[in-house]
This record gives structure tokens, sequence and C-alpha cells, in this order.
């Protein structure tokens, strides 16, 4: 290979890795984290359909401790229902279900 | 925690004085075999788990009850059934119920009383008080003798009273599963809408006589089964005025008034037994399949429910918000397909589960029925649960809808042409299957937007064919499809004609129906003589959906059975469009052609919108630069709010605000920097109206404009567009300069306020006649 073959591939090379470089850069850039500034608006309308499939209504409600063990919290007993916390107490709140 | 295999579970038992241990009634994969099915349970809070009830990889549990009082004693229901893609068998002899008296060590089958043969789907439930009572509500596939009533019809109608399928029936134990007796005597016929899909049963735990049954209606009882109330609909039992379809359902153990139900209308309460109810209706809630748009302005949206008709509904209110109240119904069924005519919002037309068709004049309101039929004689039309329609991109009257041929109307639905053969596989055994299933039918088409007469086509069954005369001859590209990695009996839920090169198209395929969750989605620049997969970088997840830009040809939006995802090079690399929005099924989206927004339809939690903009210049050149400015998109300026408190209506009416009333302004930084980022709004002449400051923040950051300047020395505070907010008045619509500043860095572009947009006060009665 004489030296103007070994400079161009050289440069070759380099603007190879530089592409490549740039390449893999911008693909680090885009990320889940790059659209964390959008935002949704949920327009509903809310109309559940073949939806509710459980109410779990246990007779203590339970709740995790700090180590991670499940324990009851209050001897009243308290409604779920899927996707939602206790309908009778929101209700009575008057806070939307999210 | 762990049954990741298991995907579906029917219900939970857990032991009441130890939270650790807890009992699965695991169903298993829906359309193939696997093992992880049965009763599983834990000891251990769920970080093991055993199969203490199995029958084989065929055989799922669909119930287990466990006696209070002794908690080694439990009940399971086994469910033995098929479901296809195309068929369902909704029962087989290894239905039944066990019982265990050890924790689950050994079972038996309880046999004394209660039918086998074709059994499908099983209810229980133990009455605690006394645990040797146990009802069951069972699906007897078997056939039965014809009852005197049944043999009267026949008769009156001039037919021979035939053998009938056993139905629904209820059986009841007095001795803890040794022997049963059949409760609903002369009520066979009853309680037979889809027991597959309902038959939850439930006692009242103060009265082992009264019993619910879940079904089209909630059927009840207060004599042990001797007469029933409910079995009809509407229905003559409890909750009388709440919505049908009754899938889930608790009694309070404390309280026998004190009823909590779960229909297809959502969730219910009542407080003296079922004869008042209330409705939740502000669970954000709502079963999209295919969603529309017009161009109004503000525009509307328009959306297929399961179970709840089509809605229509705008994308900002007039209240500054919207509600449920702006949400108005326009075609009935489960809806399905809405699709508006883009240059006369008075044409609407939507379709139904399986074929039904409308067109509504939003003018008038009324609707015109305009099924595409066929001559007698010739094979009935097959149509799919969600058929597909759509509008010529170059002629909004001629309208494409799909049986398994091809229809297109040149008159708006008056008069329909047949412009294809049978596009589908048309495999006579995959035809008629039972479970409510229309199979070898079209899901989808698309109409090339820049030549007309190009046009797609896809099946359930994996066909996707291409025409590019208008339908005079077809080609056929599955098997290319199938070459590249997508295989050929996969449902076709996408075909996507590219709006940037004619002979460019997207094809998206679901292995869901064989529980094959590989991303499925594929390209061609040649109408279809090769193709390429572009779903490499997707995680494995069926694709319901597919959209690109109509700026940017690389930028590509899929609907996942799991969220959006979204690429900007063409699908080499996808990320999560998530934001706020949860992580659900997505069965839609539709990029607003005039305001830029992603409408996306999910199948559970309604819509969602956002706006795009800033996307459509996204790229790797882009991300490369160290500051860049995105267009900004025009803005109207709307004048919104209601007068009066008439919005106080507490927390739990839900509300979701506008847009923002403001010039939207992105930038994007390759890195965090550490000097001042501003933000100056000229006028055309370098006035400057307003400052604002930036994010410093790596990545794409936003500021809002609220079109406001500081007000003139002189002039007073005020509310409103006319007056003064916190940022002054609002100014004038026009063109105004957006001016970024970091560091010695200076980038501008324009920002246009195109008009100022106030709300007519309505409703606008018509005259039709």
């Amino acid at each position: 290979m004489d030296s103007q073959s070994f400079k161009k591939n050289l440069v070759g090379i380099l603007v190879f890795v530089l592409l490549a470089a740039s390449f893999a850069a911008s693909q680090d850039r885009f990320n889940e984290g790059l659209l964390k500034g959008f935002a949704f608006r949920n327009l509903g309308p809310f109309r559940a359909g073949s939806w509710v499939t459980s109410f779990a209504v246990p007779a203590a409600p339970l709740k995790e401790s700090g180590s991670g063990r499940v324990k009851p919290i209050a001897p009243e007993a308290r409604t779920r229902a899927t996707g939602s916390t206790d309908p009778r107490t929101r209700a009575k709140r008057g806070r939307t279900w999210a | 925690m762990g049954l990741k295999d298991s995907h579906h579970i029917a219900r939970l038992a857990i032991h009441p004085k130890n939270p650790d241990i807890v009992y699965v009634a695991a169903m298993g994969h829906l359309f193939s075999n696997n093992a992880e099915r049965g009763v599983f349970r834990t000891r251990d809070g769920g970080r093991t788990w055993d199969k203490v009830l199995y029958v084989n990889d065929k055989i799922g549990a669909i119930d287990v009850v466990m006696v209070q009082a002794d908690p080694n004693v439990l009940f399971a229901a086994m469910y033995d059934k098929v479901r296809l893609p195309w068929h369902y068998e909704m029962g087989g002899p290894e239905s039944g119920i066990y019982k265990t008296t050890n924790g689950g060590k050994t079972w038996k089958k309880l046999t004394g009383g209660l039918p086998s043969g074709k059994i499908g789907r099983i209810g229980l439930d133990v009455f605690q008080k006394n645990p040797d009572i146990l009802y069951a509500v069972v699906e007897n596939g078997n056939r039965r003798p014809p009852t005197q009533a049944e043999i009267d019809l026949a008769k009156k109608r001039g037919a021979e009273p035939g053998e009938q399928t056993a139905g629904n029936e209820v059986y009841r134990t007095d001795d803890g599963g040794k022997s049963w007796r059949k409760a609903n005597v002369g009520y066979e016929a009853a309680l037979n809408k889809a027991p597959y899909s309902f038959n939850e049963l439930k006692l009242d735990q103060n009265d082992p006589n009264t019993v619910y049954i879940t079904g089209q209606s909630l059927a009840s009882t207060t004599d042990g089964g001797k007469t029933w109330n409910g079995l009809s609909w509407p229905s003559n039992g409890v909750f009388q005025k709440a919505f049908g379809d009754w899938r889930a359902m608790w009694v309070d153990p404390d309280n026998s008034d004190r009823l909590l139900f779960g229909s297809d209308g959502g969730v219910n309460i009542s407080y003296d037994r079922g004869r008042t109810c209330h409705h939740f209706y502000n669970i954000p809630l709502g079963e999209f399949y295919a969603i529309g748009i017009d161009m109004e302005d503000p525009y509307n949206i328009y959306g297929g429910m399961q179970d709840h008709d089509s809605w229509k509904g705008p994308s900002n209110g007039w209240a500054g918000e919207i509600t449920l109240t702006d949400w108005v119904t326009v075609g009935g069924g489960d809806g399905m397909y809405n699709c508006v005519d883009p240059t006369d919002s008075r044409w609407l037309y939507n379709n139904r589960e399986m074929g039904s068709m409308w067109r509504f004049d939003q003018k008038l309101g009324l609707q015109t029925p305009i099924t595409p039929r066929r001559p007698p004689g010739k094979e009935a039309l097959r149509f799919n649960w969600t058929p597909p329609i759509m509008l010529s991109p170059h002629n909004p009257a001629i309208v494409f809808t799909g049986a398994q041929v091809l229809f297109r109307s040149l008159d708006r639905g008056d008069h329909w042409t047949e412009i294809s053969p049978d596009l589908t596989t048309n495999e006579k055994a995959k035809q008629g299957g039972a479970g409510n299933i229309s199979y070898c039918t079209l899901t989808t088409i698309s109409e090339s937007p820049l030549t007309p007469g190009v046009i797609w086509s896809g099946s359930d069954d994996g066909k996707v064919q291409v025409t590019r005369d208008g339908g005079a001859t077809w080609s056929d590209r599955t098997a290319k499809i199938a070459a590249v990695g997508g295989p050929e009996d996969f449902w076709v839920s996408r075909v996507l004609a590219s709006p940037h090169d004619a002979g460019a198209a997207f094809v998206a395929k679901t292995g869901l129906r064989f529980d094959d969750f590989r991303a499925c989605l594929f390209k061609t620049s040649d109408y279809g003589e090769t193709w390429t997969s572009i779903g490499a970088g997707l995680p494995a997840r069926p694709i319901n959906v597919v959209v690109q830009d109509r700026k940017n040809a690389n930028l590509l939006f899929a609907g996942t059975e799991q969220g959006v995802y979204l690429t900007i090079d063409g699908g080499r690399a996808w990320i999560p469009f998530k934001g706020n929005m949860p992580w659900v099924k997505v069965t839609d989206l539709v990029i607003h052609p005039r305001e830029n927004d992603l409408v996306v339809g999910t199948y559970g939690r309604g819509l969602w919108v956002t706006n795009i903009t800033p996307l459509q210049e996204l790229s790797d050149t882009v991300l490369g630069q160290d500051i860049y400015l995105f267009d900004i998109k025009p803005q109207v300026q709307r004048v919104t709010g209601g007068i009066g408190n008439y919005q106080l209506l507490g927390d739990s009416h839900p509300m979701t605000p506008n847009e923002p009333n403001a010039v939207v302004i992105n930038y994007y930084l390759k890195d965090k920097t550490a000097a001042k980022v501003s933000i100056k709004v000229t006028d055309p002449y370098g006035k400057v109206l307003r400052e604002l400051a930036g994010k410093p923040e790596a990545g794409m950051n936003t500021v809002l404009w609220d079109m406001r300047a500081p007000r003139p020395q002189g002039q007073g505070a005020g509310r409103g567009p006319g007056g003064f907010g916190p940022g002054g008045g609002m100014v004038d619509p026009g063109e105004y300069v957006v001016m970024l500043e970091i560091g010695d860095k200076k980038l501008t572009k324009k920002a246009l306020i195109p008009k100022r947009m106030g709300w007519a006060l309505g409703p606008f009665p018509s005259v039709i006649k």
C-alpha cells in the first residue's frame, strides 16, 4: 500500500469512526427521558365496558409494613373495587377515582 | 409476584388470619395450552408458589372459595374450554368442582348429583355460617329433553319440539359437597347469555336461601332457587336502573342491604338490597376500538367503545375544560369505527359490531342505515367484530368498508359496489365458529393519500392484499411478509398507506390470538414486492396500530398491547412514549393533520391527547446539536370560562382541562447548562413583550407564553381576554417572534396567533321537514 492509499484509508476510517461515534451518541440521547416533559390529557369519556371483573373485600384491610410484610390496618371492613379504592369513603370525601 | 406464565387469574382466596397464605385460581393461556394453570398456593406472601391442583395443560381454574372457619377447606372450580381465534368450545368433561380439606395437599372431585359431560364455566360460593352449604352455577352444555313450556311453544309455532342445551343450572349441597340437588328446576332456559362471560355466584352470608348470579341481568332468588328474579333483560329484579351484563358482585356480610356490583356499565352500589343504586360515573375507564377526528376548531374526537356506543367529544371545551356532559352519543351498539368527512363535518360514518353501518347527518341529527348488502343467493357477508371504514383521502364522499370483500360507495353509502374478490383465506372450517366470532373477515383498509386507487387490505386470518387499479386486480402480499418474519396466519391489525410515498406502506400483524406476543411490523416501498421488518427495536408486545407522521416520514408511532412507542428514524430504534398515560392496551392512534395532536385510543382508560409538534422535527441531527429551538405551533387564543359557580360539583366530578391557552415553546439542550435560559417574545419590530425563564435541563424543555403582554401605563388590572391577567393583557392575533437566549447563543422562531375564538351558546335545534 503506497502512502497515498494509506492516507486515504486512514481518512476513511476516521470519518467512519466519527460518524459511528456521532450516531451512537445520538442513539444514547434518544431515550425515554427525552420525552419526559410530554403530558397527555385524558379526555374520557368515562364509560366502563367489560372491565370490572372482581371485588376483593378483605375482612381486615391490609397494608405493607416496613419489613415488607402485610399487616392489618383497621378493624373495620373496607371495600376495594378493581382499580380504585373504597367507593363509599371516596364518594363521601368527594374524590376522583384515578 | 410470580405465576407470570399463568396470564389469567380468575380468583384469589386469602387466609383470614395469615395473609401470607393465598390460593390462586389460574386459567392459564387463553388461546393455547400451558402448564402454569390450575390452583396455586403460596405460604410466604407470593415469594414461592406450589401448584396444588392441576388436571392438565388445557384445564384452568375459574373459581376458588375458602371456608373462613377452617381455611384448610377450599372448593375450586376447574374449567375445560377451548378458545381459538375462530371458535369457542364452551365446555368439556374435565370441568368440575374439587374439594380439599387439608389446605390443598389432596383434592377430591365432587360428583354426587352434579352433571358431567360437556360442562363449561362454574361459579361457587360457600355459606360461611354453615360451610356445609355451597351453591354452584354450572354451565351445562349437554342436551336435555324439552320442558313442557318449550314443547308448548314449539307446537304453537308449528315446529317439532326438539332437544335443548341444558344451559345454566344452579346446584346446592347441604353436606359439604357429598350430594347436590338442582336448585333452579323449571328455569333451565334462563340465565343463558354467554355464561362463559359471567357465571359469578354470590350468597347473602346472612341467608343461605338468597343467591345472586351474574349474567345479562342480575338473577336472584330469596327462596333457595324455587323462584327467581332478574332472568330477563330489562331486569325485573334488583338494580333495574343499572347497566346490564353483570360481571362481579359483593354482598356485604355484615349488612345484606349493601350490595356492590360491577357490570359493563361500571360500578354501582346499593344500600337497600338493589331496590335503588348509585352509579360511580367518575372512574376513568373506557374501552375504545377505533377513533376519528373532524376538522372543526376546536376539533372533535369520535370513538367507538365496547358496550357503550359511539361518542363525540371536544378536544377543548367551552368552559376551559372537558367533562362528561361535553360528550354525546353518535352511534349505537358496541361502537366501532367513526369517520368524519374532513371537508364537511356534517357527515359521520360509523358502525357497530359485525357490520351494521350508519351515516349520521350531524346537522340534522339523522341516522341513515347504509350497511352493504348482497343479493339473495350469494354467499353471506362476513363482517369482523370491528369492521373497518375508510373515507377516500381524494374524495370524502367515497366510502370504503370491508366484509370478506371490499365495498366502495361513490355516494356516501347510498349504493355499494364490491371491488374485490374474497380477500381472506376463506377457509370454511374457520367460519361460523361458536362464541360470537366472525372469522375470515377484513380488519383494516387503507387507500394511498397520494395515488387514488392504491388500496391495501388486511384480514383477521392474515391476508395482506393490494390493488393499484381501484380494485380491478389484487396482489396477495402475505407470503412476502411471512418471508421477513410476519407469520401468514397472524391477524392483520393494520395496513397503512404512506402519505409520503405512493408505493410505501406499513403492515402490523398480531399474534395475540395465538398467545404469541412478538412485535410484527413491516414496511414496503414498492407496493409490497419487498418488505423490511421495522419491529426489531420494539419489545415483545403485539402491535395494534401504526401511524406515520404527515410531515416527518421517519416519525412513526406504534400502539401496542401495552403502550405507545415512537421512532424518529423510520423504525430502527423505538422508545416508549408514555408521559402520564397509563401503560395499557392501545387500539388506535390518529394524528390531527392541522393541530398535530396525537390522539390515543386505549382499551381500558379512554382517550388521551398530546401535541407532537416538536417531535415532527426531532432527528439524529437535532439531537446532535447543543441547542435547538423547535418550530412553534400556531396557537388560537380561546376565550373560555363558564359564568357562575356551576362548576363547583365537588371533587368527584371528572374534569379535564383544555390544552394550555398559550403559545408552546419547545427547545432542546444536549447537556444541562449553567447559563441563564431566557425566552423573549417580541413583536415583529423587535419590541420585547415578555421575557420568560426556561429550564436548563438536558433534553426537551417547554415554556408557555400565555399570549399576554404587560399592560400599558395607565390601564388597570382586569381579567379575561380583554383585560389583564398576571402576565398583562391578551395580545392581538398576529405574528410574533420568539428568541431563545442561552449565554451568547440566540435562536429565533416565528410564533403565529391566527385568531381569537369564543364559543357560541347552544344547542341549536334544526328543522328537518
